[in-house]
């Protein structure tokens, strides 16, 4: 049963990159990945400007999908490749044991919907019933539904999370993912490119989420605008995949279009026999073709960052926007630490937060924590956090969930027992979905909850009105749960 | 969508940057399938009743002027929905999240970008630079004035007059019907594309300032089809937005197209020109009605097209506005006055100059302006640029009592065709019944709007998302005109139409040989007026210029073949081939 499904979904996945365009690209001096992924992609340039992109993979959600397939239908148009478009549900599910689409009563209309539009237009659809459910953004890259240099697109500003193995995400709104659906194609003005190098080395227990986090507190969360940005340098090539696509997911909060890492081995490796991942000669093929995909020595970027990794510390946002962060054994900021016309944003970000100005980070008491999202839901987060928690048991009061990144990693996570660990240790161990990171299924804290979450997102109400929430990797996430307060998760060992 | 034109309303502060769209609409809004979007902008906010939009005053705010970054986050369109539903406009801000300012282009809503700094403080009552104090829920957050804004573009000028053609700011304003009178099978942008001027007047404070914005892609349809069409759809030109398709609005809703035989789903908008040519000639389209215009000039060109009924006789919906308190008294005052059209070779330029003549106004003493849209014609008109503009149904029964009708095309001119309905020359040959099918359906749905015009004018509220009492002014006024045929061709109006869009140097000829392009034999007997004269089946016109056929294949491309790349296109060379052109040119 499950392997027919595979064998479906990898169907329109036989062969590898390699394309005469990309090789035209390649053809050119000095291009960088999104270059050489951008051309070997292009369709043709439109009167406005615009260039219209082929798009290889459409991979649309529940939350939007109901009103896509209305507006597709009015519009009387089909679905140009059904086979090149697979929807899950994972915005709107319930997280909870045992769930139906009828678990919680306000989405089981989407859901339905989804499930209806999908059976009448032949799209695949990995709903509940689904061994592979899950958040759209980690079902991509898990199947192999995202390859190197290929595009993209989901309605969703995380599309930039398939970054992390060299694929071209691409956010869309609902009117641009009905385009999608009927044309297979994207008109997209073309992004400014900006390359972040991280040098160095990170300190152990220094992760790939602490790392984006101060890239965004560093510059601030528009910093990116317009831009398509490539992750590079010693400490990136140094990332495991699942790290790379962490960076890339975040790539949105600092403002950007989407984000790569060039792929290298290490993706190779961690696509290798994925359901939908190439096989035999087209795998090798494939491989190669990947090979390619780096930025030229040379290659010019408009806006060129270097960061020196061994300063960072573990990371936690204190405030309602992502770039208020601070490191663990920082201090909160104070509206007198800025420039004038930042101040009012301070003073309303301390106010949201009930935080002292000038109050050490660590030490401030935590009602939830959620270890769950596209941005650190994937194994090796969950292996991260279980590692922080084995053995003890979460804070008197304290509630902790751990929600999976899909229905995959749940899987691969009780099969090394990490699913005992959590609950020993006290947390919920719950099913896929995107459950309090987009809190539009109505999993959602409480106002007035301290919440520390993996997740990418700290804007006032994000978890629910009034609920405060404080981002974090999951070690620093699964030390607060034990301690019942921010801390340091090197001091919780 | 919901056309773009002056916005002339209250316009609110949200003095903070970095405003994202969960703000705008908080997740737990999203959760219906249908929720009161309305409801939900800011609703967290809202809760405090010292927040701008809470006042009493602002809750009929139309424009938002917030700070940088706005948008950012979530690409959640819902945020736009939220904002269209509470009736937001227009955006100022320094800079947007980029999703999000698309999704509000999608949507109607028009996004300027431009520093901000002189309207905040206007708007915050200050003159400085400071900002004032407070969060969301403080007391001097968001401040607002209840000033006079009027948001107008700059009305375009000809194709390349200011280096941007005038048709890419068609969408986002009022009915621009451009039937692509120039006589060729061009297509024709349906969508807005690139950047305008736009201006921002402060009334009371005399602030002018300038901006860029752009229209992104402003897509009420999906501009272009690459693939065949599904069977069951046909394509209305303007049917979305003017009152053509009333028939088949009423036919689908009465289920007179079900009884006729015929399981036509729906109807596709479109432009009425080009655009709607291609389509139906890209396989699948059983029938289109398009301008009369489009349809000869297609045919001239070597696409193997057939007119088959008539649809619209007349010029009843289009009229000419003055504002209340002008001079004008009547179309004979126009001389050395300033009249408003859409754009060359447009209707409403044949339409000016044929009624100018005709009432005895010699054309060259009337200072006429294109003006690119019916919205750009208005604004200049209250702005006093020009003394008269166009407005189509509904339009003019929306305005009733803003302006006056100064004259209507109907009572000065013959009876002029402006749409017919087209079939493929294949597709007639090889499915007469369907084409008669639908000519049959249609024509009961013209019974019934005369036989109930209140009714139908419900059923074209709907269709064209407008209130039912202007449709009912629309409808009746139409009906009293007998607007629309009942597929009857009249060739004499057919006749004046081409001779004068020969006149305004639309057309090559001033005559063209019916006999060549209509083919009645789908016609009710009855309804034929020269019965058995047009063969049917009569291939002649096969030999097109234009390959209409490979419009409709895929588009080659992808870099992973066997799953981007269609069998038919060539391997490898993406930005080649006819299909690639017609995407390309058609955004």
């Amino acid at each position: 049963m499950v392997k027919c499904l595979l064998l479906t979904i990898c169907g329109w996945c036989a062969e590898g990159l390699r394309n005469e365009s990309m090789r035209e690209a390649d053809a050119r001096v000095m291009a960088t990945v999104f270059d050489k992924i951008w051309e070997g992609h292009t369709v043709g340039r439109r009167a406005d400007g615009r260039t219209l992109v082929y798009v290889d993979r459409h991979v649309m959600h529940d939350l939007h999908a109901p009103h896509a397939f209305t507006m597709l239908r009015r519009s009387g148009r089909a679905v140009r490749r059904p086979d090149l478009t697979v929807a899950v549900t994972d915005h709107m599910v319930a997280t909870s044991a045992g769930r139906t689409d009828a678990t919680i009563p306000g989405s089981a209309p989407f859901l339905a919907r989804t499930r209806a539009g999908a059976a009448e237009l032949g799209i695949r659809l990995l709903g509940l019933d689904s061994p592979w459910q899950g958040i759209v953004h980690v079902v991509s890259p898990e199947l192999g539904i995202a390859l190197p240099g290929s595009t993209v697109a989901c309605p969703d500003s995380h599309a930039c999370t398939v970054g992390g193995v060299g694929a071209l995400g691409l956010a869309t709104g609902t009117t641009e993912l009905v385009h999608v659906l009927a044309t297979q194609t994207l008109a997209l003005k073309r992004p400014k490119q900006m390359r972040i190098t991280l040098d160095g080395v990170l300190a152990s227990d220094v992760t790939a989420k602490d790392l984006i986090l101060f890239v965004i507190g560093h510059w601030g969360s528009d910093m990116a605008r317009g831009h398509a940005v490539e992750f590079a340098g010693p400490v990136t090539r140094a990332l495991p995949v699942e790290g790379r696509m962490t960076l890339c997911n975040m790539v949105t909060e600092l403002g950007g279009r989407t984000g790569l890492v060039a792929p290298d081995a290490s993706v190779a490796d961690w696509l290798r026999g994925r359901a939908c991942a190439p096989e035999g000669a087209d795998w090798d093929a494939a491989v190669a073709e990947w090979a390619e995909l780096h930025s030229d020595a040379g290659a010019a970027f408009d806006t060129d960052l270097q960061v020196d990794c061994r300063v960072i510390e573990p990371q936690v946002t204190w405030g309602i926007d992502p770039a208020h962060v601070i490191g663990l054994s920082g201090r909160v900021p104070s509206p007198d630490d800025v420039p004038p016309a930042d101040r009012d944003g301070i003073r309303r970000a301390l106010d949201y937060m009930h935080l002292q100005a000038g109050a050490p980070i660590a030490g401030v008491p935590v009602d939830r924590v959620f270890i769950g999202s596209c941005t650190n839901a994937r194994l090796s987060d969950l292996q991260a956090a279980a590692a922080v928690v084995a053995g003890r048991h979460v804070a008197a009061g304290l509630r902790a969930t751990v929600v999976p990144g899909s229905t995959g990693v749940k899987r691969d996570a009780e099969a090394l027992g990490l699913h005992q660990v959590f609950r020993d240790a006290g947390f919920e161990w719950g099913e896929s979905g995107c459950s309090m990171c987009a809190g539009v299924n109505g999993e959602e804290g409480r106002p007035g909850q301290r919440i520390v979450s993996t997740t990418n997102r700290n804007f006032a109400g994000r978890q629910g009105a009034g609920v405060m929430t404080h981002l974090a990797s999951p070690a620093t996430a699964a030390a607060a749960a034990l301690a019942g307060r921010i801390v340091d998760s090197r001091a919780a060992r | 969508m919901r056309r773009f034109k002056t916005v002339d309303g209250v316009a609110a502060l949200l003095d903070q940057d970095n405003i994202d769209t969960d703000q705008m609409l908080p997740a737990s809004y999203m959760r219906g399938v249908d929720p009161d979007y309305a409801a939900g902008l800011f609703a967290l906010w809202r809760r405090d009743p010292a927040f701008v939009l809470s006042r009493p005053g602002w809750e009929h705010a139309s424009i938002l002027v917030a700070g940088a970054n706005f948008g950012c986050g979530s690409t959640r369109e819902h945020a736009c929905w939220a904002l269209d539903a509470f009736g937001i406009r227009v955006l100022v801000a320094p800079s947007f999240g980029e999703v999000f300012r698309d999704n509000c282009v999608k949507n109607g809503i028009l996004p300027i970008t431009g520093p901000n700094d002189g309207l905040r403080a206007l708007l915050a009552g200050r003159t400085g630079s400071g900002q004032p104090a407070g969060g969301p829920g403080g007391a001097d957050g968001h401040g607002s004035r209840r000033v006079r804004h009027v948001v107008r573009r700059i009305p375009g000028g000809q194709s390349g007059s200011a280096g941007r053609p005038g048709r890419d700011r068609h969408d986002l304003a009022a009915g621009g019907r451009d039937h692509g009178l120039g006589g060729r099978a061009t297509p024709r942008a349906p969508v807005a594309a690139d950047a305008a001027d736009a201006d921002l007047t402060i009334g009371d404070a005399q602030m002018r300032t300038t901006w860029r914005w752009c229209l992104a892609a402003c897509a009420a349809l999906i501009p272009f089809r690459p693939g065949p069409a599904p069977a069951e759809e046909i394509v209305v030109s303007h049917y979305a937005d003017l009152m053509y398709g009333t028939p088949w609005a009423v036919a689908l809703k009465k289920g007179f197209l079900k009884a006729r035989g015929v399981d036509v789903t729906g109807f596709v908008s479109s432009d009425g020109g080009g655009t709607t040519i291609r389509n139906i000639m890209a396989g699948g389209l059983p029938y289109a009605e398009v301008a009369l215009s489009a349809a000869v000039g297609a045919i001239q060109d070597g696409i193997p097209l057939r007119i088959v009924d008539g649809a619209v006789n007349n010029a009843a919906d289009l009229v000419w506005v003055v504002l209340p308190g002008s001079k004008l008294q009547s179309i004979k005052d126009m001389a050395g006055h300033k009249l408003a059209f859409t754009r060359a070779k447009s209707t409403t330029e044949l339409f000016a100059i044929l009624c100018l003549r005709a009432a005895g106004v010699d054309p060259a003493t009337v200072t006429r302006l294109p003006l690119g849209t019916m919205g750009g014609g208005l604004t200049a008109m209250v702005q006093g640029a020009v003394d008269a503009a166009p407005e189509l149904e509904p339009l003019v029964s929306r305005n009733e009592g803003k302006y006056r009708i100064l004259f209507s095309a109907a009572d000065i001119l013959p009876p002029i065709t402006q749409h017919v309905g087209v079939a493929s020359a294949d597709f007639l040959r090889d499915h007469p019944d369907t084409v008669r099918a639908l000519i049959l359906a249609r024509q009961d749905g013209v019974a019934y709007i005369y036989a109930h015009p209140d009714e139908a004018a419900e059923i074209e509220a709907e269709a064209l998302d407008i209130p039912v009492p202007v449709a009912k002014r629309a409808i009746r006024r139409l009906v009293a005109a007998h607007y629309w045929s009942d597929g009857r061709l009249d060739y004499d109006a057919m006749a004046r139409s081409v001779a004068g869009l020969h006149a305004i140097g639309a057309f090559p000829t001033a005559k063209v040989d019916w006999s060549a392009m209509v083919d009645e034999s789908a016609l009710p007997s009855e309804l034929r007026s020269v019965p058995g004269a047009v063969k049917s089946g009569s291939n002649a016109l096969g030999e097109g210029t234009q390959s209409a056929s490979t419009l409709g294949t895929s588009i080659p491309g992808g870099s992973i073949p066997g799953v981007g790349a269609p069998a038919s296109a060539t391997a490898g060379s993406p930005p080649g081939g006819g299909a690639t052109a017609s995407a390309s040119s058609k955004p």
